[in-house]
């Protein structure tokens, strides 16, 4: 209903004094079965409760583009897909940070010079259709992201496999032996963390091809599986809903529950009745205030799962402002770390100053940036601004990113700095900075795989000459050379200590110098019902655990 | 209206349908066009290189002169291509008819409640006009423009669904009836109906019932107002103190001889709200989880999926031109001086 509708009063007519006896008493016997009737048709609904067998999930699930597990880039997508596809390498789930386990890979080796890796391939794996998993399959899985050519392909173009050079550089060795050739001798770490994306998700090729139609299958995929994983795909409806029913045959072992249905519920109000009627077992997306209206509930347990996202805001140092690093460094001290984790975003993010997630290999633990409005007035008066400045910040108008730049106007004040907020929908912000045309964005940043290289590569590689809209460092007209020698010195390094150790250095470099103001790391808060077991909202693999799931 | 009458005007009238969409189409399209939204981004990611972007930049045909993009796209749309959306990845005329179903089903039952409890409650408070029947009409309309549907909604889901349990909460269905019924309207509630599931029938009522009272509360609201108004221009005119002095029956003329006067500009009155519902009620379909087409535009604008946003406002706008035909019709049959 909009304004439209606001009408204006109805023109008086003459009083008609006489109120007629019989119509009375008719209007109001008619008004009144009109409303009993209304009342008495509504059906009683029972106490809910969920099926014994399903775990009913409560999530806004709008942003899931595809299901295509080459084409989905969407932390949704990944959080269904990682359920119903194996890739060639696993994170282990039981472990707190991101480790490494075989997947359908059972093992691997690197030749001499670094460049071709050889892969074993698991015998005795099968397809939900029944068909065995070969070395055919897991050639065909590699060489379709880069054929279909969807926005995740970047990834393993970011690694010197194209779509021209796929087919000579990924080939079948052997009845369960894949061999992939790069273009430089990349750190082992590297690829397989890589080779635990979504996008290397190993697909069923003879159910696929039988399906493939103009576009490789890409349309098929999108609304059906063709995995080994714990689960398939048995409904999807965009915006709507999705159901996995159980893979009673998967090589990791069966999995407790029938099926997952996850409901796309767009508000958290509603997530949270849903919840506390028992009509689902999780609610997925609460507010703080959510959150603190079910803490304490009987029936209802809250839990926190840490995710590879970050928030940050930058400062384009091409605006001739913020060329000055003294006035980035005023910004980094302007900003009220500990308030944004305790009192805005309380049990939604923790405070986090790098570029690389907590969990993720090379992580530190170093916060140097403290709120000090006087040290900020200090460095803008040596910077040649004793009198304060003016900014501009665009935001997506979405939560946390238009929360946190209106909280952000408030601490930039006490430092002489007016904030102007720009909120725009998420598309048109990103065209304005992919354009070099802000000054400063505040927004988030996830994990594609976990692997430092994948933030390293937009936060701190810019190779000069180059444009890269691509690329955070570009887009903020930041210059470093030698910082992104570094970065590929690190994406290179063989041995795994030696990485995360130079990821340490690249990291203090970044905190100090940066035009980046990293400010928080997310994790998700749910809250699920108490007899639900094993279920993992997030992970350190990135993306929903939903095959540890039980209920009492 | 007779057979030939209504052949003679129909040329004229279907140009104007066709004016009146294509004038829609242009709009939507150049502020498409305009908006600083990039197309090629949706598809590619942010991430892509320069010669993958061009590429794609390309095969959307974007990199041709505005108006060859705009015939071009006249000329799918005159066959119902509306294209692919990127957020669903699906053609977009399949995901209206998805989604439009449910909105139609919501509309309905809203219009539904909204004429059954606001036309006699606008006759209440003519006939009684400044006593307490007109006084309560009054209340319900002040309470039904004033008040936010969210709000409403949340309220009502708090109180009818999360307190006493009367009614199903958000959602078309409950998880045990998903896809039990095959579907042949998309409305569940007739999908039901035909297949004689009554127990699905039962769960989906459940679950409509209350959006479409929210939403059927303030259509009682601008109904009621707007026939009260109607009735008191009526009960004055010079043809109910005719029939008075007759003798005639205070209800015959109350409900025969005013409120037959008052159809003709009642039906626009529900006509225009039933239309204003079809376009999908966001924030009801968003407090309800209900996946109807107010969402899906909403959804799609947000992501900048022009195909969806386009699709979706033609249909929107077919449906004005339509019911507007419509109501044009029911006037010829109920004003002999229009035919």
């Amino acid at each position: 209903m909009n304004d439209q509708d606001r009408l204006q009063d109805a023109p008086a007519g003459d009083a008609w004094a006489d109120s007629p006896r019989l119509t009375k008493r008719a209007l109001l016997g008619a008004g009144g079965a009109l409303l009993a009737g209304a009342t008495l048709s509504v059906p009683r609904a029972a106490q809910a409760q969920t099926p014994r067998t399903a775990l009913v999930i409560a999530a806004q699930i709008d942003d899931l583009v595809a299901l295509d597990p080459h084409h989905s880039f969407e932390v949704t997508g990944s959080d269904a897909l990682k359920n119903v596809y194996d890739q060639l390498f696993a994170i282990d789930e039981t472990k707190a940070s991101a480790e490494l386990m075989p997947g359908i890979a059972e093992s691997y080796a690197v030749s001499d010079d670094g460049k071709t890796f050889t892969f074993r391939i698991r015998q005795g794996v099968r397809f939900h259709s029944g068909n065995a998993l070969t070395a055919a399959d897991v050639v065909f899985s590699l060489r379709r992201p880069l054929q279909i050519n969807r926005t995740p392909a970047f990834m393993y173009r970011s690694v010197g496999l194209t779509k021209e050079n796929v087919e000579q550089n990924i080939q079948q060795s052997g009845e369960f032996e894949v061999k992939v050739t790069f273009d430089r001798a990349y750190a082992p770490s590297l690829i397989q963390n890589l080779f635990t994306a979504t996008i290397a998700s190993v697909v069923d090729s003879k159910l696929v091809q039988q399906n493939a139609g103009t576009d490789m299958g890409n349309t098929w995929l999108n609304r059906n599986s063709a995995g080994s994983g714990a689960f398939r795909v048995a409904r999807y409806q965009p915006n709507e809903t999705y159901v996995l029913e159980r893979n009673d045959n998967w090589w990791r072992g069966r999995v407790a529950l029938q099926r997952v249905i996850v409901r796309h519920v767009p508000e958290a109000a509603t997530q949270r009745l849903l919840l506390e009627r028992g009509d689902v077992d999780v609610a997925r997306n609460l507010t703080p205030t959510d959150i603190a209206g079910l803490r304490g509930k009987p029936g209802i347990t809250l839990q926190e799962f840490p995710r590879g996202t970050i928030q940050y805001f930058c400062a384009n140092k091409g605006d001739p402002l913020l060329s000055n690093q003294k006035v980035i460094d005023a910004l980094k001290l302007l900003v009220d770390y500990d308030a944004i984790a305790n009192n805005l975003l309380p049990g939604q993010v923790f405070p986090h100053q790098s570029f690389i997630p907590r969990a993720i290999l090379g992580e530190v633990n170093s916060r140097p940036w403290r709120f000090d409005p006087e040290r900020a007035k200090r460095l803008l008066a040596e910077a040649g601004h004793p009198n304060g400045i003016s900014l501009a910040m665009d935001t997506a108008n979405s939560f946390p990113s238009l929360d946190v730049a209106q909280a952000l106007q408030a601490s930039f004040a006490r430092g002489g700095v007016k904030l102007e907020v720009l909120p725009a929908t998420g598309a048109q912000v990103l065209a304005k900075v992919r354009a070099r045309n802000h000054q400063l964005f505040i927004g988030i940043w996830g994990l594609g795989y976990p692997d430092p290289h994948y933030n390293a590569d937009s936060f701190t590689h810019n190779p000069p000459g180059q444009a890269n809209p691509g690329k955070l460092s570009w887009r903020n007209n930041w210059e470093i050379p030698a910082l992104s020698a570094k970065t590929e010195a690190a994406m290179r390094e063989r041995d795994r200590n030696a990485r995360a150790a130079m990821y340490r250095q690249i990291q203090e470099e970044f905190i100090g110098t940066s035009p980046f103001v990293v400010f928080a790391q997310q994790q998700v808060q749910v809250a699920v019902r108490s007899n639900v077991t094993g279920y993992m909202a997030s992970s350190p693999g990135l993306s929903a655990i939903y095959w540890r799931a039980n209920k009492a | 209206m007779t057979a030939a009458s209504a052949l003679r005007q129909a040329p004229g009238f279907l140009l104007q349908v066709g004016l009146t969409l294509l004038g829609l189409l242009a709009v939507t399209f150049f502020i498409g066009r305009v908006v600083p939204i990039d197309p090629v981004l949706a598809v590619v990611g942010d991430q892509a290189p320069r010669d993958v972007y061009e590429a794609v930049k390309r095969e959307l045909g974007l990199d041709q002169p505005l108006a060859v993009q705009f015939w071009i796209y006249v000329q799918k749309m005159a066959v119902g291509d509306f294209g692919q959306s990127l957020v669903t990845n699906r053609a977009v005329i399949e995901d209206i008819a998805r989604v439009f179903p449910a909105t139609l089903e919501l509309a309905t039952l809203a219009t539904l409640v909204g004429v059954l409890i606001g036309v006699p409650l606008g006759v209440a408070g003519a006939v009684w006009q400044d006593r307490w029947p007109d006084q309560i009409v009054r209340v319900i309309g002040l309470v039904g423009y004033s008040m936010p549907i969210f709000w409403l909604g949340i309220i009502g889901l708090l109180v009818f669904y999360g307190m006493l349990g009367w009614v199903n909460g958000p959602g078309r269905l409950g998880v045990a009836f998903e896809d039990m019924v095959p579907v042949v309207t998309g409305v569940i509630l007739v999908d039901a109906a035909i297949a004689g599931e009554w127990e699905v029938f039962r769960n989906a009522v459940g679950h409509v019932v209350l959006p479409s009272a929210v939403l059927g509360y303030f259509s009682v609201a601008y109904i009621a107002r707007m026939t009260r108004s109607f009735m008191l221009e009526q009960l004055n005119q010079e043809y109910v103190v005719t029939a008075r002095a007759k003798g005639v029956p205070e209800a015959r003329i109350v409900w025969v001889h005013a409120l037959r006067n008052v159809s003709v500009p009642l039906v626009t009155v529900i006509a225009l709200s039933y239309a204003r519902l079809l376009e999908g009620a966001v924030l009801t379909e968003t407090v309800f989880a209900w996946p109807g087409l107010g969402r899906y535009l909403t959804t799609a604008l947000l992501a900048a999926d022009m195909n969806a946003v386009l699709g979706a406002t033609l249909v929107v706008g077919a449906v004005f031109v339509g019911i507007n035909l419509l109501s044009d019709l029911l006037y010829r049959v109920l004003d002999p001086r229009a035919r």
